[in-house]
């Protein structure tokens, strides 16, 4: 019988990508995990106590569960606001106007920016006393609130905020997903009579659906890892109002020497993380199948 | 031919891995003996220090031609886990500008065999240098300069609203908070008093009221103690009437400072430290009159020294760190530095001399007299090795206390639930 030789090829020109992988990826998640199962002080040998971290931050830590319910509204919103300002914005860039060139990439320019710059200036706008909506508001005969002083102001804005900067991007990807659907499609629907709302409901949202399950993946990851936006924008406040998790492994880890239980944190957002790729990539699958 | 492609791509890889090892070795290699030998010297800046230690860096650098420090400058915010993060992958700088010298314990340089004087840190203050000895003996470093909390009033404001600045010495943060109110709603500025968020300065408003965290041997709390409350519950409390605004003490974590404010002279009154008067003389000039006054008293003295520390890092060239570190803690060095900076001095010869300011001698020599009058209580917390992650977790409760998230009770026994636990 003729044996069949394994190319060694491939795996050679994978190796230096799995090397610098397992380097900076598998190795300090290993490390990391290791850490979560002792109780480290800067003055103490770390000491094992097993799943006692867990333990810690899912029964007695009340900032933990504050900063995952925190982190479960801004994903909700989050999300949601990308699939639905993605297909908006990618149906808008997808008709043919004057200046498209324009105002597509006037959609995209948020996402190059950095995110320190982006929350700064937001910050700015949304100043109590000399910030921007504020005194519009004032010029209007209206009166100005305290928007990041505001708990539920404060999540709205945090969410607002992230869109804003991000959105840009998927709607390119939508974009791209609506350009793939081909135009005789709907030239057959225009002649069998449908209307716009039939055209989408019957065709262009049944085929953007796999392009959606790709912004939804990616912007659920994205959202259960946000950070930087909402840190310089509201510092987690007013309170704990928008202190999202990695800010609490943050704020574990480097203001209150506590590295075991930061790392347990962020062993645990990275199993919620996988679960729900986990999920959405089958739920995926399964559409396909269908 | 297939085979042929495949030992090629072999070799290829090969050689290029290989490349970049002998690329990074020699990289590696030592500098010739001729060369200076670098210290690299990090430093955080409250703004006036930064020409003071930059002069001084200078001066070494021309008068030992074998040193060459490289002084780099990185945002406090930034300075503890960057530090942290350097030294646990072993490149850590030699010397460094820390306010919490505990953190690096296991990455510190004992100085005392490269001392050329063995007296060296016998001439700094008692207090401070705790915080620089390890458990056995082990010196990793100097007090470089003393910080002393206490409120800066503007004036100007006082005198546009008609309203005098009390006379005696001994007032009281409720006497302030009044007076400052009735100067807001007389001039229309949006804030009447303030303190930077930190733990800091809340413990330094609660030292008046005879409270703090931790009691006089080091071992207990005393964040629910009925002073600390009392303090605790007045401060919640000047936040829900308006006199102090949100918009400083309810953010979420992390350091926010007023100084903006105060300088835009949109503050009557501002609790911070020292360390602002000379940004104050340069930043604020002659835009209005201000001044520092002396802490409150209620039971006792309010008030929180601080300080800064130079540290050593293990590293490959401990000679030269301690030569540096000897030359900025000498009685000349610290001279020049305290005056052009406008900082205390930590030095025992200099305290008890004095240091002549160039401008603001007065507001220096409030917080200079504030410093001899502060409880001993003050100096237990602030150089008690647990202070800064106590100080963040009380920060943090009563900020959700402000923000009505949690009532002031609740704050207090969740911050010494946490306290408790990182004092194990």
């Amino acid at each position: 019988m003729k044996r069949t030789k394994i190319p060694l090829a491939p795996y050679l020109f994978l190796l230096p990508n799995m090397v610098v992988f397992s380097v900076f990826i598998i190795v300090p998640a290993g490390y990391n995990f290791y850490l979560s199962l002792f109780d480290t002080s800067p003055f103490r040998p770390a000491e094992f106590i097993g799943l006692g971290n867990f333990l810690y931050l899912l029964q007695k830590d009340d900032l933990f569960r504050r900063a995952l319910e925190n982190l479960v509204i801004f994903v909700a919103g989050d999300v949601g606001g990308m699939l639905v300002g993605s297909v908006i914005i990618g149906l808008l860039l997808n008709q043919k106007v004057k200046l498209r060139g324009f105002f597509r990439s006037a959609f995209f320019y948020p996402v190059l920016l950095s995110p320190v710059v982006v929350a700064l200036v937001w910050q700015w706008i949304l100043n109590n006393q000399f910030g921007a909506l504020n005194a519009l508001l004032t010029t209007l005969g209206m009166k100005g609130t305290p928007w990041l002083l505001v708990p539920h102001w404060s999540r709205f804005w945090s969410i607002f905020v992230h869109l804003w900067a991000t959105l840009g991007f998927y709607s390119l990807i939508v974009l791209a997903g609506l350009q793939s659907i081909p135009a005789e499609l709907y030239e057959a629907a225009l002649v069998d009579g449908a209307d716009r709302k039939q055209q989408f409901l019957y065709i262009t949202f049944p085929l953007l659906l796999p392009t959606l399950m790709t912004v939804l993946v990616l912007s659920t990851i994205r959202g259960f890892e946000i950070f930087d936006h909402v840190y310089i924008l509201t510092g987690g406040g007013p309170g704990t109002a928008t202190l999202m998790m990695v800010q609490y492994i943050y704020r574990a880890a480097f203001q209150m020497d506590q590295f075991g239980l930061a790392a347990s944190a962020s062993f645990l957002l990275f199993v919620i993380i996988f679960l729900l790729t986990v999920v959405q990539y089958a739920l995926g699958k399964r559409r396909e199948a269908i | 031919m297939k085979r042929t492609i495949g030992i090629l791509t072999v070799l290829l890889l090969g050689l290029s891995m290989a490349t970049v090892f002998a690329a990074g070795k020699q990289e590696a290699k030592p500098a010739p003996a001729t060369a200076p030998t670098t210290v690299r010297f990090v430093w955080f800046t409250d703004g006036p220090d930064k020409p003071a230690i930059e002069g001084l860096v200078a001066k070494f650098n021309q008068g030992n031609p074998d040193i060459k420090v490289e002084f780099s400058i990185v945002p406090f915010a930034e300075l503890n886990q960057l530090l942290t993060t350097q030294a646990a992958a072993g490149q850590a700088p030699d010397m460094a500008r820390v306010t919490e010298p505990y953190r690096f314990f296991q990455y510190l340089l004992d100085i005392r065999p490269n001392l050329k004087n063995a007296n060296f840190p016998k001439e700094f203050m008692d207090e401070p240098m705790k915080l620089v000895t390890g458990a056995n003996g082990e010196i990793y470093g100097i007090p470089h300069d003393l910080t002393m909390n206490g409120p800066f009033v503007n004036v100007s404001l006082f005198k546009k609203a008609g309203v005098a600045l009390p006379a005696s010495d001994k007032v009281t943060w409720e006497e302030w908070m009044k007076l400052a109110k009735e100067v807001k709603e007389k001039t229309g500025v949006p804030f009447a008093a303030t303190a930077d968020r930190s733990g800091h300065r809340l413990d330094g408003f609660l030292q008046s009221y005879g409270g703090g965290f931790f009691t006089e041997d080091g071992k207990g709390l005393r964040i629910s103690s009925p002073e600390t409350r009392k303090g605790l519950e007045d401060f919640v409390r000047y936040h829900k009437e308006g006199i102090m605004p949100l918009d400083i003490w309810a953010g979420g974590t992390g350091y926010v400072g007023a100084n903006q404010q105060f300088v835009n002279g949109l503050l009557v009154f501002y609790i911070s430290g020292n360390w602002q008067v000379a940004q104050f003389n340069e930043t604020i000039k002659d835009k209005f009159e201000w001044k520092a006054v002396p802490n409150a008293f209620i039971k006792q003295w309010g008030g929180m020294p601080g300080g800064k520390f130079l540290v050593a890092f293990k590293g490959k060239a401990p000679t030269q760190v301690v030569r540096l570190m000897e030359y900025l803690g000498s009685a000349d060095s610290m001279t020049e530095y305290a005056s052009k900076a406008m900082f205390l001095p930590t030095r025992k010869d200099l305290l008890q001399k004095g240091v002549q300011y160039p401008v603001r001698n007065e507001d220096m020599n409030t917080f200079i007299k504030g410093l001899a009058n502060l409880p001993k209580s003050a100096f237990v917390d602030n150089y008690h090795l647990r202070f800064g992650p106590v100080a963040n977790e009380v920060r943090d409760r009563i900020t959700q206390a402000i923000t009505g998230e949690i009532t002031v009770d609740k704050a207090i026994e969740l911050a010494e639930a946490k306290a408790r636990e990182l004092l194990k």
